[in-house]
């Protein structure tokens, strides 16, 4: 494992805490997270492009509460690597979709991590309402280190498997696999909109898809 | 104020910036806050073997939840109103009638205000640079 890589984890790790455990200090927004990771992988430009993409995703967030949400910091630390010195759009396109791929995983790591906590605090309901220290503070330690240990092995695994999804992008393809792949990128995209249309009660979510999906074809292919 | 007081602000302070670390779907912010709360609550009459310490840790476990970057002002009022001996059902009422325009304040401020506006700064200074 290359130092770069190493490193590539380990920010990966520090980026998915900083989303909800902490500290807190905006270093999750993907256009910081991305931008790092570039510089980390000596391409801050496709990391820079990377990351603004991911930002772009991520404006739509409100963490409210127990709102659900993709872990994008992650995502674009990911797709970076993926990028990175890659020519043209098609890296910057095969990235996006590994990078989002693995976003939308580490929001569903979030909600286990979420009900893990809930568990661990059900367990242990009793001494922590009477105030028990040495049990609110294992509590706590628990929850911090279960987040971590997501965010670590989803920067592992989204590094890991993100150099197999790189040889796509050195590979001499022809243009119509090209305007398929990037008819795959847009389609999921238009997806994962109209599936959030959908899940958020909205109407319409449908019509927005297969608009999409039909406008993403066209346009790619134009 | 001695320098034991300020080392425990301090540690409330570091502790703060981890409060959704423990984040429960029942309790949510709850178990944090207790964390953040319980270095200043060591100055209650007893300390750490106090009554007083061990039945204020266990009402700070309870529901809380509020914008993760003003959630401190509530640990400092909360551990004020204990230090103060105020009757429970007050301290309770305050806790209760915080998280409410903390978190409004905070969402509206942080999450829809400054991110989004810092984000298109950064969007843009992207773009323009890549020119």
């Amino acid at each position: 494992m290359s130092p770069a890589t190493l490193a590539l984890m380990v920010w990966g790790t520090v980026v998915g805490l900083d989303l909800i455990t902490g500290p807190q200090v905006m270093i999750a927004r993907p256009v910081v997270a991305g931008t790092v990771a570039g510089w980390l992988v000596g391409d801050p430009v496709a990391g820079m492009t990377v990351g603004v993409v991911f930002e772009c995703f991520a404006l739509h967030v409100m963490p409210f509460g127990a709102a659900r949400y993709a872990d994008y910091g992650i995502g674009a630390v990911v797709a970076v690597p993926v990028a990175a010195g890659a020519p043209g759009v098609l890296g910057i396109g095969i990235a996006a979709g590994w990078g989002l791929l693995v976003a939308e995983i580490g929001g569903w790591g979030i909600q286990r991590v979420r009900e893990g906590n809930t568990r661990d605090v059900a367990r242990h309901a009793a001494a922590i309402d009477a105030g028990d220290w040495p049990v609110i503070r294992a509590v706590h330690l628990r929850g911090i280190v279960r987040d971590g240990v997501r965010a670590a092995g989803l920067s592992l695994g989204g590094v890991a498997l993100g150099s197999v999804v790189r040889t796509l992008v050195s590979v001499e393809v022809g243009t119509a696999v090209l305007a398929g792949l990037a008819t795959i990128g847009v389609a999921l995209g238009t997806v994962s909109a109209a599936g959030w249309r959908l899940a958020a009660g909205a109407r319409g979510g449908l019509v927005a898809l297969g608009l999409g999906l039909v406008g993403g074809a066209v346009w790619v292919m134009a | 104020m001695g320098h034991g007081v300020i080392r425990l602000l301090g540690a409330a302070l570091l502790r703060s910036f981890s409060i959704q670390g423990s984040w429960s779907l029942d309790r949510l912010q709850g178990i944090g806050f207790a964390v953040s709360i319980e270095p200043l609550l060591r100055l209650l009459p007893g300390g750490r073997n106090g009554i007083r310490y061990r039945a204020a840790l266990g009402r700070a476990t309870g529901y809380f939840n509020a914008h993760p970057f003003l959630a401190g002002l509530a640990v400092g009022a909360v551990a004020r109103a204990d230090r103060d001996d105020l009757p429970q059902p007050q301290v309770d009422r305050l806790r209760a009638a915080l998280k409410g325009p903390l978190g409004a304040l905070g969402d509206r401020l942080v999450w829809a205000g400054v991110l989004p506006l810092a984000s298109a700064a950064g969007i843009l200074g992207v773009a323009a640079g890549g020119r």
